[in-house]
């Protein structure tokens, strides 16, 4: 650039800081307005949080675009670096191309020319903010120099009105309420795109071929499991009785409401009764019923649970229905459909006002189930979802089965889930002294096993005081998940303290640099082996951030073991949090960084920040943001409870309202009242094939019975026997059949061969059927 | 469909069936029963035009639109295989010039020795407005292109197959190994379907041997009543979507739009051939969990891809061999540190390097049994062999991974494409934009184009590897 265009813009910043009523020569003083001098502001608002973070590494002395006109100069490098650098942002933010300033077009790569770094900072995120609101003071564009998120929303802001495809998870959990049929079909579709480390970002979770054509697969087998075995407790009326026709509606009225989670409306239940009477004149009762809930499960009324509202003209706003609003809770809470106390509010109206959200916030938390919302937020915000599938080298960590590794899993998710339940803090959290685990994995970590009770997972109480385990950041799944295959690694250790503790998101090293790890040295210590990253300025900007946070993991190895030396070396777990706020400082280890970090504005913010996005499926939005803010701020002075920013979030209008466009009308219909079923109960039901009585499987009288193949591979394949007494009195069962190959494992029942056929009797707790009741076993079997 | 085209249709099946089980039908007996002789394309036309009718409008178009343009290939399949993390250039590229190469002693390509005359392998070709693990990914398969442009941001597979295998089962199999361990995003995926669509690979050898062959065994009423339920359902489903849809914003329009089209493929894939052969015996159920499985998995899923396009349920394969970034440690190879991390190996670093090109080699050991296999394995309309009419496309997503660049990125086609391309030698284009390579590639299938991705990058073929 030339110094003559320098110079005009500098005139221009002048004009407008004198506009903007802050201009100030003697940046020491405070020019009146309540706002910090403009070095102050600059440092505070861009530099530290955003171009010193983003922007440095490329654009600094040595960096791979420091032949571009934007210069920036690392801190203490010169005495007036500041100024210098304020001045050189403050250049480009008054320059524009089609009326937006550069300072916002460069990094986010869509200026025309684009930008030798590509994308480094996504419009909507915090950086993105941050650099808008400074553009526009710069620009004299602002009356207040307030940059803060929170206070902008002391009325909190509503978010996009929200059709929110089912989890993978949710759907298994949600097939098992409203079916009883036990699935797995969910977690074995084609996996979602994950958004910021989360499976449910409402923007990604879409239905693509692969998906409905799995979603139609799953329904067919499952409707199938459903009437085949279940059909007893799913229908509520008599069809011998009171007629098939009749029957068929009340099934799709009742079954239906719950699987659309709200009544359906009267056109709807026809269009299903329709798919009923088809398939029922061929093949008929109870295959209509099979592919009528086929369809059910595949209708965007069920997979995709609504947040669309009623629109209200006056607030401009969407009214969330109540049958909305007790599926957000149940999915929040519990990761599944509303249960009959939250339907039976719905249905009574008496689920919109805050008082009586909060007090089915209280029941749904006190709940086991509520669990659920812990496991699965402590599993995709420390990216733990990832510790199954870690690569690790057997001959280097031969203990480290799948089995540890799923007990590793379980063992952080039982520690969150209860202390959230014990009304416990964050702090309590990263600083527990003690943690669950089963008596394996006490052992793989070389401790004493639990004394306690052993949980239904066999999982017990493990008091850690005196070892060197304890605290969130020091738990095996956590530091196998961040290591290589082969050793540890400082580096995605500190990493994961960055990003997803601190909310720092480093950006990629930058094109043509280097990228060398260490090369494995016998040699050095594996902190030694990191030390180019600190001498080689180029790592250094990012690095210095990352490696010293990680050394501090160093006592444990890539398998989440204490060790006391790093092969031959003795281990130095010295380390330092540099530019974190209040959580800057040094500490010696993982108990002491565990120590630093709690209680810090910086990390509780990110904590609630996390949750923002994990429970609203939005990812930096406005009304995450502002939510994040107003939480955190109401947090209680003795510490930010786990619960809180669950709990926080079912307070705020976001959580009955949505923003919508006029334009846009209101969501299904349905919600209204039951349907009548008057026409459907003087249908003539001779059309369809007559009604035989079920029962008189192979077995006992009056017992019916199916066998399932669930699983198959070369040499083998795995099945379930399903047993139902359909008789009118207690039957102590006995069911025969063909058995390919020969059963290797059986449980919850026993066998005996004779000729051709194996017969089967329950065990103890399941041998006696009483009327209408019905068990399962299974077994393997080697072909 | 009428009925009478539908069951000359199950005769000819029935025939093409016999044919691979390799009774003594010859080609004379198959003209026979199409009514004397017949061109390429109008058996084509007849055995693929039996799906449902709404296809054949479009096919049609395409033949036309084929018809007209002398310069254009007649390869009929696409198959595109994909390995992450890079390059060591010195221990990647051949040496030599156009007619006079080799593979040098102990480097990543020189597994595939034994197929070198029919390869091209394609040095200097950049990619356009992209760098880095994320920009190659997205960019490797599209060329940036965007909604205005040429590919309205669909990736050259996507581009391709609705017309490639109209009436077909499937428009596309993407198939993968371990690409999902870290979800679906910018980093996993390479297919897309429209600006920022990714298209889902699937993972699973056994899901995707119940997807091609789940329905075999049933009597033919048995699949009629079947398929018209299903078809139905599909119907039903179609109606609720469209009467959600009127009320939204924009942005959940979208997403009932993304599960329309979604539909309408399952449906598709309802009413189309069932394919031509007879089913191979199921792949082993393997932990997906285990990384120890993966060579089983890459195995299966190229066994399964080939054996899809012999059968005739689709014209176009991917194999996603893990994504960018990947950290697979190749323990099967004695090699304990993962893709990723070896492919950092600097130049002075003797064993990560080592390490990192038997890894590359084995991916090359992989493509070459792919290629082994299309050779092998018969077109079900020719009788020749399936490569004959099959472009094979290697690609990559950056060229020297240590630098993060996504210049000098290393591309290879296997197979002629019909006689299209003159194969057996390596070519330096010096760094010109990788969006022509993608127009050629189109080119070579029959597509009439002159741009693919972002126009910017380049526009006309690369006459080149004619």
């Amino acid at each position: 650039m030339s110094p003559l265009r320098f110079s005009i813009l500098c005139s221009f910043f002048s004009l407008a800081c004198g506009g903007s009523g802050s201009v100030d020569d003697d940046t020491s003083t405070d020019p009146g307005d309540g706002c910090p001098d403009n070095e102050v502001l600059f440092e505070s608002t861009v530099w530290e949080p955003v171009l010193s973070q983003q922007c440095l590494v490329c654009h600094g002395g040595g960096g791979v675009a420091e032949d571009s006109r934007f210069q920036l100069k690392r801190e203490g490098e010169g005495s007036d670096w500041l100024r210098q650098n304020m001045n050189m942002v403050e250049t480009l933010a008054w320059e524009e191309e089609d009326g937006v300033s550069l300072l916002l077009l460069k990094p986010t790569n869509l200026h025309s020319e684009g930008h030798g770094g590509a994308e480094v900072i996504t419009p909507n995120s915090e950086a993105y903010s941050a650099l808008s609101f400074y553009t526009a003071w710069v620009r004299g564009e602002l009356d207040s120099c307030d940059a803060s998120a929170g206070d902008a929303c002391e009325e909190d802001v509503l978010g996009p009105r929200l059709l929110r495809r089912l989890t993978h998870t949710a759907y298994d959990n949600t097939v098992y309420d409203l079916l009883g049929v036990s699935s797995d079909y969910g977690v074995s579709f084609a996996a979602d795109n994950v958004v910021d480390g989360f499976f449910n970002n409402a923007e990604a979770l879409t239905v693509t071929g692969l998906l409905a054509d799995q979603y139609r697969d799953a329904a067919e087998n499952i409707a199938a499991q459903a009437i085949t075995f279940h059909l007893d407790t799913l229908l509520t009326c008599d069809p011998v009785e009171e007629g098939q026709a009749y029957c068929a509606a009340a099934f799709i009225r009742d079954l239906g409401g719950r699987a659309f989670r709200r009544p359906l409306t009267e056109e709807e239940l026809s269009l299903y009764w329709t798919i009923w009477d088809t398939v029922a004149v061929e093949d008929g009762f109870a295959q209509g019923l099979q592919w009528t809930l086929t369809a059910l499960l595949q209708s965007p009324h069920f997979l995709y649970r609504m947040e669309l509202g009623t629109l209200n003209t006056e607030e401009n706003s969407f009214a969330l229905s109540d049958w909305e609003v007790a599926t957000q809770l149940s999915y929040l809470f519990w990761d599944t459909m509303p249960d009959a106390a939250l339907f039976s509010r719905a249905a009574s109206g008496e689920l919109h006002t805050d008082e009586q959200i909060q007090e089915e916030v209280l029941r749904m938390l006190a709940d086991p189930r509520a669990n659920r919302v812990m496991d699965g937020f402590v599993a995709q915000w420390l990216h733990l979802d990832r510790l199954i599938k870690v690569p690790k080298i057997m001959q280097v960590y031969p203990d480290l089965t799948f089995s540890i590794r799923g007990q590793m899993l379980r063992e952080t998710q039982k520690l969150a889930s209860t202390l959230m339940s014990n009304k416990g803090t964050l702090s309590d959290l990263l600083q527990s002294d003690y943690s669950y685990m089963s008596d394996d994995l006490a052992m793989y970590y070389g401790l004493p096993a639990g004394e306690g009770a052993a949980d239904s997972e066999g999982f017990r109480r493990v008091e850690l005081q005196g070892t060197p385990y304890g605290g969130l950041l020091a738990q095996g799944s956590l530091l196998t998940t961040f290591a290589r295959p082969d050793s540890s690694s400082p580096v995605h250790r500190g990493v994961l303290i960055r990003e997803r503790i601190l909310c720092q998101e480093l950006p990629p090293p930058p094109p043509n640099l280097e990228i060398k790890p260490p090369e494995m040295d016998p040699d050095k210590t594996t902190r030694e082996q990191y030390a180019q990253h600190s001498s080689d300025p180029a790592c250094a900007d990012c690095h210095e951030r990352i490696d010293p946070i990680g050394f501090g993991f160093e006592h444990f190895d890539g398998a989440g073991v204490y060790r006391e030396m790093d092969g031959t070396h003795e281990i130095d777990d010295s380390g330092e949090v540099v530019k974190a706020g209040s959580a800057s400082g040094t500490f010696e280890g993982v108990q002491d960084l565990s120590q630093l970090l709690s209680g810090t504005d910086e990390v509780e913010g990110c904590y609630v920040k996390m949750w923002m996005t994990y429970a609203t499926g939005l990812h930096e939005q406005e009304v995450t943001q502002c939510a994040t803010g107003l939480i955190q701020k109401n947090a209680d002075a003795s510490g930010m409870a786990l619960a809180h920013p669950i709990e926080g979030l079912t307070e705020l209008r976001h959580f009955r309202q949505r923003l919508g466009d006029v334009e846009e009308s209101n969501g299904p219909a349905g919600g209204g009242d039951v349907v009548d079923l008057g026409r459907y109960s003087t249908m003539d039901d001779s059309k369809y094939p007559k009604l035989e009585t079920e029962g008189g499987g192979t077995g006992s009288e009056g017992v019916m019975f199916e066998l399932v193949e669930v699983s198959r591979w070369g040499t083998g394949y795995c099945a379930d026997g399903y047993v139902t007494n359909n008789s009118d009195s207690d039957v102590t069962w006995e069911v025969s059949d063909t058995i390919e190959g020969s059963i290797s494992s059986i449980w919850n029942a026993n066998k005996r061969e004779s000729g051709d056929l194996t017969y089967f009797t329950g065990v103890s707790w399941n041998g006696s059927l009483a009327p209408g009741a019905a068990t399962s076993f299974g077994f393997c079997a080697d072909i | 469909m009428s009925d009478i085209l539908s069951q000359e249709f199950m005769d000819t099946a029935v025939l093409f069936f016999c044919f691979r089980l390799g009774l003594s039908l010859t080609f004379a007996t198959l003209n026979m029963v199409f009514g004397g002789s017949m061109s390429r394309w109008s058996r084509r036309k007849f055995l693929y035009s039996a799906g449902a009718a709404a296809v054949a409008g479009p096919f049609f178009n395409v033949l036309q639109q084929r018809a007209h343009a002398a310069e254009l290939g007649a390869a009929k399949r696409l198959v595109i295989f994909f390995s992450p993390n890079g390059t060591i250039p010195q221990l990647h590229w051949p040496t030599g010039n156009a007619s006079s190469w080799s593979f040098g002693a102990g480097t990543a390509f020189e597994p595939l020795s034994p197929i070198k005359d029919d390869l091209l392998v394609l040095k200097g070709l950049d990619f356009y407005n992209a760098t880095n693990h994320e920009g190659g990914m997205s960019c490797m398969l599209t060329g940036n292109g965007g909604a205005s442009d040429t590919n309205k941001g669909m990736s050259i597979d996507q581009y391709v197959a609705s017309t490639l295998s109209a009436g077909m089962r499937f428009p596309s199999l993407t198939l993968g190994a371990w690409t999902s361990p870290w979800g679906g995003s910018i980093q996993t995926r390479m297919s897309y379907s429209g600006v920022g669509s990714f298209v889902t690979p699937d993972d699973n050898p056994s899901n995707v041997y119940q997807r091609m062959f789940g329905d075999v065994g049933a009597s033919e009423a048995d699949k009629q009543k079947l398929r018209e339920r299903r078809l139905s359902v599909i119907d039903l489903v179609r109606d609720e979507l469209k009467t959600l849809h009127s009320g939204l914003g924009s942005a959940e329009q979208h997403k009932l739009d993304i599960h329309l089209d979604a539909i309408r493929d399952v449906e598709n894939s309802l009413t189309a051939s069932s394919g031509l052969c007879e089913p191979p015996s199921p792949p082993d159920a393997l932990n997906l969990a285990d990384y120890e499985n993966f060579p089983d998995i890459v195995r299966s899923q190229i066994d399964l891809g080939t054996q899809a396009l012999a059968c005739g349920m689709t014209n176009v394969v991917t194999l996603q061999m893990t994504h960018t970034v990947s950290p697979v440690a190749f323990s099967w190879l004695g090699v304990n540190d993962g893709h990723h991390s070896l492919s950092h190996s600097a130049d002075t670093d003797a064993s990560g390097t080592a390490n990192y090109i038997q890894c590359e080699r084995w991916f090359s050991e992989q493509f070459l049994y792919l290629v082994n296999r299309l050779q092998a394995l018969s077109d079900p309309m020719t009788g020749g062999s399936l490569m004959d009419d099959t472009l094979v496309l290697w690609a990559q997503e950056m060229g020297d991974g240590r630098l993060h660049v996504c210049t000098d990125v290393p591309f290879i086609v296997a197979g002629n494409a019909g006689g299209y391309f003159s194969t057996g030698r390596f070519l330096d284009f010096g760094g010109i934009y990788h969006n022509r390579l993608l127009v050629s590639v189109a080119n070579a299938l029959g597509f009439d184009i002159n741009t693919f991705g972002d126009p910017d990058g380049g526009t006309g073929a690369l006459e080149e590897l004619r």
